[in-house]
């Protein structure tokens, strides 16, 4: 039955989302940008509101917040500092790449050995598979770009399957086109011993596939901050005698801006119930992530363009919003990157049809 | 939060179908190749009418109405039957039989008379009859408050004089539900709208417009020339005009509109990429990555607009403000659809272009859900005067 209700109990934990994001994320933003970390204190306030394990499962000692819920949560956070939501999600991230490759044995072997979740983990995708070495059990190679400060634990996820190792990787700090509070490294494999792997291509497009959505989540908050603020601004600055929202060129601008944001909210949530529900189908992921990337291209410049020379300057949030739209899709290979997933994996469809269910899917 | 359809639902929707595959869709490609709208006395429109269409949603108070097959109380469910409505033909959705658009001001502002009158014969009939709606004027559209049509009170009668354009089944219809104006300068206070029956002296000049789809379905334009209409034809009465709800009620006649149209457009839009895959399939292109992308982009942007409009749908259902939602979905769904079907002809290529292929049909159909009921920047219009308060 079509419901675009939310439920209560997940409200209120975007509530207290929302709060946090605004008031202890929003306006220390640029100086957490500048410092490429977060403070303490605001980690510790997330691990205090339980947002690190939120979407583990409770016998994890998670709360077990649905995919729905989750998304929300994200994106409120995104909308207050998008680095701090990847850097939170990076828990609940690493917890479900885990346990989709490994199920509990993995969660418990690697995320929280002897029940202690101490372990820094990183979910890193070789999705042009330039480490070298699965056969042999030992990786070598780089990956440019991962958004991260440390890391003693990573999953690699390569278009064969995955792996994770515990050591012989090292961390090196890049400038990073956006999102440095939550870190900026390459990572240097050098003949680095694989402590487990499986190898399933069909695994490793799955937790890309979920890793998209949570990604889209975080664009999703994103995109409804740079499209806000572009329209308070538009209604507030003045041109040729009036708001520069009340010229129709502007004004068009603004609506399509906030209607792109509107496909992508529906989408992201369309998708987040299906995983919800059991699908396996992940192809809504994509279109989700694809949606969020689209989107971001047209929501990002724009809002810099609305502000004109204002928007270009860093006293304003939208050109870092317009930084980090771009490298949020990067992270993940991009549209097209998702693109060709839905055109390798998914196979043509015998006949539309936008809302099968769970049931017929299976 | 759940985006799956109830049994009931997908029974409808199955129904539907199965009628479309059997009736709809042959019936709108025979007119399409015949260049003209089915004829009053076609076939088609008696099996519509054992199919349950041609009735009210209305009935007489103490009874409850036969359900419709696509219109129901759930704008949602209205916009999902609309969907799989218009994937068979939206063409032959219009020349359905029944009061058509003109029943929603009838329900809306009509008194329980006025209902009873104009309805009633709608009830349960035993041949196929229509109603029309005309609001919309060769000098323009969407600017709904500066309709030219005139209107005076003239004893226990209206005259009207004016020019009413686009019509749906106006030329075949039992009665016309016109909007005109008593004073240009009052604005949207200054509307009134009038049942016209068809044999009123003045409804004149009935021409059917040549359209370049949506074939089935007989477009009107029309003229009242000192149409004089009896006083008790005033939807509401005088009364309700003092409160000066008239606009308003018109209004609200489009804003319930604007989902279902973004439904009818995904409709086609699907239609024209199922057509497409297809030929993908018998053309062994299926495995050419351009096309795929294609397709999977087009899918996409129907989906999301689809959604769109499930959520206005739904706000409705909800009884929650939803302008910016009906409008959005109005304003994406017909560009999504365009461009499926513009797909649908790249990828056929000089085969499309010859003519006589269901792509070609629904690549010329499409573009009427661009226009009707307010265009993509109409739309844009009014969500603007809602999120910047872009001022009139």
């Amino acid at each position: 039955m079509i419901d675009f209700s939310t439920d209560s109990d997940i409200e209120l934990i975007a509530d207290a989302a929302r709060r946090f994001a605004q008031d202890a994320l929003a306006p220390h933003q640029r100086t957490a940008e500048t410092a490429r970390s977060l403070p303490a204190s605001t980690l510790e306030q997330a691990r205090d509101m339980g947002l690190d394990r939120a979407c583990w499962n409770e016998r994890h000692g998670g709360s077990g917040v649905n995919w729905a819920g989750w998304i929300q949560i994200l994106s409120e956070l995104a909308r207050g500092d998008a680095a701090a939501a990847v850097a939170i999600d990076a828990f609940g991230r690493s917890y479900d790449a885990l346990l989709q490759a490994g199920q509990d044995d993995w969660i418990e072997r690697f995320l929280i050995p002897g029940g202690q979740a101490t372990r820094h983990a990183v979910v890193v995708h070789d999705l042009h598979d330039v480490l070298r070495g699965h056969a042999s059990g030992r990786l070598d190679g780089t990956l440019p770009w991962a958004n991260t400060a440390q890391a003693d634990l990573v999953l690699v996820v390569h278009p064969g399957g995955v792996c994770v190792l515990a050591e012989g990787f090292s961390l090196e700090n890049v400038p990073g086109l956006a999102l440095q509070a939550a870190g900026a490294s390459r990572i240097r494999f050098v003949h680095a011993p694989v402590a487990a792997r499986r190898e399933d291509p069909a695994l490793a497009q799955a937790i890309l596939a979920r890793a998209r959505l949570r990604q889209a989540g975080i664009m999703l908050g994103v995109l409804e901050a740079a499209s806000t603020y572009a329209r308070e601004y538009a209604l507030q600055r003045v041109a040729f005698g009036k708001p520069i929202a009340h010229h129709q060129a502007l004004a068009f601008l603004l609506v399509d801006m906030n209607s792109a944001v509107a496909q992508t909210r529906l989408l992201v949530q369309e998708a987040a119930c299906r995983l919800d529900a059991g699908d396996t189908d992940l192809d809504a992921c994509n279109q989700a992530f694809i949606q969020a990337c689209e989107a971001g291209h047209f929501v990002g410049p724009n809002a810099v363009q609305v502000l004109g020379a204002a928007g270009f300057m860093r006293d304003y949030p939208v050109e870092k919003y317009m930084r980090e739209l771009t490298a949020l899709g990067l992270a993940l290979g991009g549209a097209d990157a998702a693109r060709r997933s839905l055109c390798r994996h998914v196979a043509l469809p015998d006949a539309i049809d936008f809302l099968r269910t769970v049931t017929e899917n299976a | 939060m759940d985006f799956s359809l109830s049994a009931n639902d997908r029974e409808r929707v199955a129904t539907l179908r199965e009628w479309g595959r059997e009736h709809f869709r042959p019936a709108g490609l025979r007119a399409d190749r015949n260049g003209a709208a089915l004829p009053v006395d076609d076939p088609f429109f008696r099996t519509a009418l054992g199919l349950g269409y041609g009735r009210a949603t209305w009935a007489p108070p103490g009874s409850q109405p036969a359900p419709h097959p696509v219109r129901t109380k759930s704008a949602v469910l209205n916009v999902i039957l609309a969907e799989e409505s218009s994937y068979w033909d939206r063409g032959i959705g219009v020349a359905m039989p029944g009061p058509g658009l003109g029943e929603a001001p009838i329900l809306i502002m009509g008194t329980e008379e006025q209902k009873q009158r104009f309805l009633a014969p709608f009830v349960t009939p035993d041949k196929p009859m229509w109603g029309a709606f005309a609001m919309t004027e060769p000098s323009g559209g969407s600017d709904v408050a500066n309709i030219r049509t005139r209107a005076h009170k003239d004893g226990d009668h209206w005259v009207l004089n004016g020019a009413k354009a686009f019509s749906g089944n106006s030329g075949r219809a039992e009665w016309i539900v016109v909007f005109a104006t008593v004073d240009p300068k009052l604005g949207r206070a200054g509307h009134r709208a009038f049942v016209v029956p068809r044999d009123t002296p003045g409804l004149v000049g009935f021409r059917h417009e040549k359209k370049m789809g949506l074939k089935a379905y007989e477009s009107t334009s029309f003229f009242l020339e000192d149409c004089r209409v009896p006083a008790e034809n005033l939807l509401g009465g005088e009364s309700h005009y003092t409160q000066r709800t008239g606009f308003k009620g018109a209004m609200q006649t489009f804003n319930s509109g604007r989902p279902a149209i973004a439904g009818m457009a995904v409709g086609i839009g699907r239609a024209a990429l199922d057509e497409l895959l297809v030929h993908v399939r018998e053309s062994g292109l299926q495995n050419d990555s351009r096309i795929r992308d294609r397709i999977d982009t087009a899918q996409r942007k129907l989906k999301a607009a689809y959604l769109v409009a499930l959520k206005a749908a739904w706000m409705a259902d909800q009884k929650q403000a939803n302008l910016v939602e009906a409008s959005m979905a109005k304003a994406l769904a017909p560009v999504a659809a365009l461009e499926a079907t513009q797909l649908g002809m790249d990828v056929l290529g000089m085969t499309g272009a010859q003519g006589g292929t269901l792509i070609e049909k629904l690549y010329r159909d499409v573009k009427a859900m661009d226009i009707v009921e307010g265009t993509g920047q109409i739309q844009r219009v009014v969500m603007a005067r809602q999120l910047v308060q872009l001022p009139n």
